[in-house]
């Protein structure tokens, strides 16, 4: 569209002008003028402006109010040399020309000299004549302005000389200041007719009238942004008028001529509307498209598609109000109108977006996101028109954009008036309304445009719905494969959103797709997928998919796997094992089922994980899930304790399995605590009540069947500590115990290839007990050990039991053992002591005679009850004998057995049955094991026992609730309270236990035994050595008592093995104690020795003292230290009684000489001066006899 | 105040409807979950374009024939959408605003309540769609044909 220009005028009375023109072309357009607005603008640069020149006309008509032409400069071309016929002829004509000049408004004029070849220009040489032209402007330059110009013509060759500058100067100035004369004219005018606004008679059309002259001439200077400024501000103000309900000029809406509907809203020129609006016979509808074609007209010259195309949308939703809301002459006009605005508007602006995105691409994605706003604008009206017409049936998608409203009352009101209306006129609307194959290409290419400028711009959402849209006209146009392939890439993203209401109005297509096209499993994926957001769905979509899910599932080839939620619900995840209600532990869950469908379904699952075994499977099998709330008891094959982790619930339907996942991220985790089933097979294993130290040692096993048919079953033990061994042996000893009658038969256990005990049928209540050996470190005094059980039961289930625990492993008592050879005996002593700080009962021992020793003597005492504390020692001393006749059966070794029992297993026991009878009032009792561990622990390590050996009473002290709940966690909140309540009620009325509650409660004091190997020796070297002395009654003191030292090795405890005549060397010493007596002889000697042979060696001992005093005693050693060698020393401990001397002396104590004498005497005494005078000074007189 | 809302739809943060509701007779609903969805670019783009904007109200996100659709935002990227009927009025922005402000402070208090989990699915309160409802209705079309 041509824009308007910039007009000049001029006056050509000299016919100059074919000689200026092209020159003055040549510097056309002009550049760089500069607008310096006298009122609050800015200074404004137009960059180039084209000029129209005219030749100038006196036909004054008066200018028309809604011309727009008005020149802006007044060009009068002189060319005349001679000053006379300037002031006869010239001067006159340019008056004349003047006068009609500046009677015209804000036109400014200039005088143009053009002068010839030879004509110079300014004053003569002397100044005397004038030229012309300073004449001319001394005649007609009013005020500083000069409007005067002097040119040469154009075939000068100086023509593009200062001149040609300064005319076009002056050319500018002149535009220049007529147009800011005009600016400044129309906005006093506007401003002054704005302020009448409210009076009477005020007209907007008069307004927008003037208004828009101020908008033409900034277009016609090329400032359109202030053009674009009026229009909006014309806009505006419409919209206020029209608020005010003032458009009484607005008579009617208008729109209705022919072709209105399919015109192109961007041609301002279609109608005369400047004249209408003068006329004030202006519709509405044609009023508001001149406005915005106008508007869109500015915007394309400035260059902005994007902000053309917002505009058309929001306009063409403003008319589309205005258009529904009359009752327009054609047929189909809305749509047509509506298709017809978008195509002209994106056609439009297409090629501007496409040349600026050369330059700048960065607005391509906004423009394309706007255009294809209008393009699925446009697609919609197809989409009206195509069910109107019956190209596309009468559903969603394509009937959502029909209003309701609308449509129903049209229907009422003019069932034969649709037929009067004319058809529309644009074309191509027509022709896809007629031929089904040209609406078939225009709504795809519209559709696949708009995805295409949808992609461009990053508009997922908005392509994604044409997308649908496309698969929904494929859909309609019954070519399903492609419906489908569209639909199954692309409901999910809908889905993944949780916008189901859409994902579900797309997946019906796609389900029916599917269906008609036979894949059964895409199919029921839809259905799937459809029935996980049932709650948008109505109930009888809801069954009629369910039913069709039905139908199919059993004719599904491959596996579906779905998520539980959200067309199923887990909750509530219970243990029940109280078996009162259960014959075994069940977990209850609670499955919604929001299908409006009772299902059958095949097998309900759920897995926990734990630690042994890491995973138990509870299930049920073949029941029907009804609509709503399922309560479902499931049962496992495993018996097993501990804490598991509810991990998975699996939901199987014959091929269709749905999934839920326990641990997903954010969930805390449902942890249940298993109890063992104490009704089904139960493994103990414990420390046997009998240990012998110093062989390998076992754990006793016990299986109880519980009140199960048991037809066969492996059992497996092995070790979970470190350095514990459980090695293999190839069949066990079993005892066989029936419960009941207490009846029992030994039997043999097997072992199979992979090292499994196997076990023999057994009936109900009854027991096995084995023992199972081990090699552990000794110092453990705890193992881990994991049993398991397969078995398989009378009716066929198979079954295990899982469990893994520690094994106390307790030596509470310790003994040391000493021996002391006799002749032909040797006596033991052996000493019993705690072993550690628990006092433990001494109920009986024994000493378990060897293949060496019998026992002569020994007190038995089976009925004891012999507290021992710490650090106490009990001795029990027993006399030996050799084995004299068959040792067959004898162990190696003496045994020394202790039967005990501790306080603390004597207590634990009594408490534990009592809490056993308190749990079982309660229905509790499967918890006895896991509470019983924990309360041990945590209650009773702080038991003083040895408070309770002096008392015999047990105080328990310490009950700390909240420890107590620690350990009942992970079961419902009901079992949870009821333990704690028990558990503390139990403790309070239990603070204080007797002995004889205990004994009570526990009246078989589980016995154990202890047998302790000891080391009695075999053999010994040894020598009975005898002193014998004249006489072994008494001596005299200091007198010599020659005795003889007699040694012979004993034949007795001769080892076998030395009978022969092996003789070794030996070493006697006497150690005399040298305050009594006085020794002559060998005091050490080394000698040779023989068994059975006896050596005298003569010594003469001589008493010190008088009185009783022992013998020296008497050792022999063996020389070599590898004999040991031991002495039986007859004499030992012996006393001889020490006489004086047989000699009487009287003492006369009168003298004192009688001291030097004694003195003297003294002296001679060959004895030791102390021994004689303390004989001397005791002063008595002895008898000596003999 | 003549507003003809025919839908108001809440967005999570996830871009997941958490609130939709048609108060028009005129169309579907599952025009106004369409409509509600593809918003969502437009605010995207808005936001992408924007990156320091502070107020919420995002103003007119497009005109589609007879209805126009405006956006807020909330801090938490809760999106509010405002279906309306283009009239011949001019609607005004503020009148605007302050229905978003409305809808968001029902927002607000529904969540505000302790027992409302925001990891969880959201569960629209009684309380928060009969506020949200009131405000559509109060200034949805009232002129009923009689």
């Amino acid at each position: 569209m041509q824009s308007k220009k910039v007009t000049i005028t001029y006056y050509d009375e000299y016919g100059v002008w074919p000689h200026l023109a092209d020159e003055l072309s040549s510097r056309l357009p002009l550049r760089n003028l500069h607008w310096n607005p006298s009122i609050q603008r800015p200074l404004r640069t137009i960059q180039s402006l084209d000029v129209d020149m005219k030749r100038f006309t006196y036909d004054s008509a008066p200018q028309p109010l809604l011309s727009v032409q008005t020149p802006y400069l007044n060009l009068y071309f002189v060319a005349c040399d001679d000053n006379d016929s300037y002031r006869m002829s010239v001067k006159r004509q340019i008056k004349a020309w003047m006068d009609v000049i500046t009677t015209k408004k804000n036109q400014e004029w200039m005088l143009v000299y053009v002068a010839g070849q030879d004509t110079r220009k300014g004053a003569s040489y002397l100044g005397l004549k004038t030229s012309v032209y300073d004449k001319i402007k001394n005649d007609f330059n009013i005020g500083k302005r000069d409007r005067c110009v002097y040119l040469r013509s154009a075939s000068s060759e100086h023509a593009d000389s200062e001149d040609w500058v300064d005319f076009i100067n002056k050319m500018k100035d002149g535009i220049m200041t007529s147009f800011d004369a005009q600016v400044q004219q129309y906005q006093d005018d506007t401003r002054r007719l704005d302020l009448q606004r409210q009076m009477p008679g005020w007209n907007y059309c008069t307004f927008f009238i003037l208004k828009e002259g101020l908008a033409h001439t900034f277009e016609t200077m090329t400032l359109y942004e202030e053009s674009l400024i009026q229009y909006d501000e014309l806009e505006a103000s419409f919209f206020q008028v029209l608020r005010d309900k003032a458009l009484a000029w607005f008579g009617h809406v208008g729109g209705s001529s022919p072709g209105d509907d399919s015109s192109n809203v961007l041609d301002f020129k279609k109608k005369p509307y400047r004249e209408l609006i003068n006329k004030n016979t202006i519709s509405v509808f044609d009023f508001r498209s001149y406005l915005f074609a106008r508007q869109c007209f500015l915007l394309l010259k400035l260059q902005r598609p994007i902000e053309t195309c917002a505009r058309a949308q929001l306009f063409i939703s403003n008319m589309t109000v205005t258009i529904k809301e009359n009752d327009m002459p054609v047929e189909d006009y809305l749509e047509s109108w509506i298709f017809s605005a978008c195509t002209n508007i994106v056609n439009e602006c297409e090629p501007i977006a496409t040349h600026l995105a050369t330059g700048n691409p960065d607005i391509l994605p906004i423009y394309n996101a706007a255009k294809a706003d209008l393009l699925i604008l446009a697609r919609k009206q197809l989409d009206k028109l195509g069910v109107k017409h019956g190209h596309l049936p009468d559903s969603t998608p394509f009937n959502m954009h029909i209003d309701k409203n609308v449509n129903t009352k049209k229907r009422f009101s003019s069932g034969a008036e649709v037929t009067d209306k004319e058809p529309m006129t644009n074309q191509k609307l027509r022709e896809a309304v007629v031929s089904r194959e040209a609406f078939d290409k225009m709504y795809m290419a519209l559709s696949t445009r708009a995805i295409k400028g949808y992609d461009q711009s990053n508009r997922v959402r908005s392509a994604l719905c044409a997308h649908g849209d496309i698969a929904s006209f494929k859909f309609a146009r019954e070519k399903y494969d492609e419906a489908a392939r569209i639909l199954d890439s692309m409901t999910w993203r809908y889905g993944d959103q949780h916008w189901s209401y859409i994902e579900n109005a797309l997946l019906r297509k796609c389900a029916e797709a599917q269906k008609k096209l036979g894949n059964t499993r895409q199919f029921l994926e839809c259905v799937l997928t459809l029935l996980k957001n049932a709650s948008e769905l109505s109930s009888e979509e809801a069954e009629f998919y369910t039913n069709e899910l039905l139908d199919n599932v059993q004719n599904m080839e491959e596996e579906i796997h779905r998520q539980f939620s959200p067309i199923f619900i887990v909750s509530d995840v219970v243990i029940v094992d109280d078996f009162a209600t259960v014959d075994q532990t069940n977990i209850r869950i609670c499955v919604d089922n929001k299908l409006p469908k009772a299902l059958h379904f095949d097998k309900l699952s759920l897995n926990l994980v734990g630690n042994e075994p890491e995973h138990i499977t509870y299930e049920i099998n073949d029941q029907t899930l009804n609509a709503g709330l399922n309560v479902f008891n499931l049962s496992s094959q495993t018996s097993a304790a501990g804490e598991y982790v509810v991990e998975t619930c699996h939901l199987q339907f014959g091929k269709l399995s749905f999934a839920h996942n326990f641990l997903h991220e954010g969930h805390e985790k449902h942890i249940l605590r298993l109890n063992h089933d104490i009704q089904k097979l139960f493994v103990d294993v414990e420390q046997p009540g009998s240990v012998t130290l110093g062989e390998r040692q076992n754990f006793a096993v016990s299986i109880y069947s519980g009140n199960e048919n048991i037809k066969e079953g492996t059992f497996l033990l092995s070790s979970l500590s470190e350095g514990l061994d459980i090695p293999l042996s190839e069949e066990y000893t079993a005892t066989l115990k029936n419960i009941s009658d207490e009846t029992s038969h030994t039997i043999i256990l097997q072992v199979n290839e992979s090292g499994q005990i196997k076990l023999p049928a057994l009936t109900t209540d009854q027991k096995i007990g084995f023992l199972i050996s081990y090699d552990g470190p000794w110092n453990e005094n705890q193992f881990r050990i994991r049993s398991k059980a397969d078995y398989v039961t009378a009716d066929g289930s198979i079954r295990s039991f899982h469990s893994a625990d520690f094994v106390d492993i307790l030596i509470p008592l310790t003994v040391t053992e000493s021996s002391i050879f006799g002749e032909n005996c040797i006596y033991l002593k052996v000493e019993a002591s705690c072993n550690g700080n628990i006092p433990a009962r001494v109920l009986g021992s024994c000493l378990e005679p060897s293949a060496s020793y019998e026992i002569e003597n020994q007190s038995i005492n089976e009925n004891w009850d012999l507290t021992l504390f710490p650090r106490q020692v009990s001795t029990f001393v027993y006399k030996l004998k050799k084995q004299g006749g068959s040792t067959g059966s004898l162990q190696s070794k003496e045994h020394f057995v202790v039967k005990y029992q501790t306080l603390q297993s004597e207590v634990e026991a009594g408490i534990k049955a009592k809490l056993n009878t308190k749990l079982k009032e309660h229905n509790l009792g499967q918890h006895l094991n896991h509470i019983w561990k924990h309360i041990r622990k945590e209650f009773l390590s702080h038991i003083d026992y040895n408070d309770y050996g002096l008392t015999e009473t047990v105080r328990v002290k310490y009950f700390d609730a909240e420890v107590c709940e620690s350990f009942l966690l992970h079961r419902d909140l009901k079992t949870k309270v009821e333990l704690l309540d028990l558990i503390e009620e139990f403790f309070q009325h239990n603070a204080i236990i007797s002995q004889s509650d205990i004994r009570k409660e526990h009246p078989t004091i589980s016995e154990r035994a202890l047998s302790f190997p000891l080391d009695v020796p075999r053999s010994r070297v040894l020598h009975t050595v005898e002193l014998i002395l004249p006489n072994d009654t008494y001596m005299h003191v200091n007198e010599p008592c020659e005795g003889t030292l007699k040694i012979k090795q004993s034949p007795y405890w001769a080892s076998e093995e030395s009978v022969e005549d092996a003789s070794s060397f030996f070493v006697y010493e006497i150690e005399a104690d040298y305050d009594n007596w006085l020794l002559s002889g060998k005091r050490k000697l080394k000698f040779s020795s023989k068994v059975g042979e006896v050596y005298e060696f003569p010594i003469t001992l001589i008493a010190l003292k008088t009185g009783q005093i022992p013998l020296p005693p008497v050792k022999v050693h063996s020389v070599s230290s590898s004999i040991f060698a031991s002495t039986l020393y007859i004499n030992s401990a012996q006393q001889v009684l020490v006489r004086p001397k047989s000699s009487t002396a009287t003492f006369f104590v009168e003298q004192q000489q009688r001291f030097v004498q004694q003195r003297a005497t003294a002296v001679q005494t060959p004895y030791s001066e102390t021994g004689h005078q303390r004989a001397a000074l005791t002063a008595v007189d002895e008898v000596v006899g003999n | 105040m003549s507003i003809d809302i025919n839908c108001i739809a809440v967005i999570g943060k996830q871009n997941n409807p958490l609130y939709i509701k048609n108060y028009s007779s005129s169309h579907p609903d599952l025009k106004y979950h369409y409509i509600a969805h593809t918003a969502i670019d437009v605010i995207e783009e808005r936001v992408l374009n924007n990156p320091k904007l502070t107020d919420a109200y995002l103003g007119l996100l497009y005109a589609m024939e007879d209805l126009a659709v405006y956006g807020f935002m909330t801090n938490t990227r809760v999106k509010i959408i405002l279906v309306i009927a283009v009239t011949d009025n001019v609607v005004k922005d503020a009148d605007i605003k302050a229905i978003f402000t409305k809808v968001h402070s029902a927002y607000v208090s529904h969540v505000c309540n302790p027992f409302h989990n925001l990891d969880q699915d959201f569960v629209a309160s009684k309380r928060f769609s009969n506020a949200v409802d009131h405000i559509g209705q109060q200034n949805s079309r009232a002129t009923i044909d009689v």
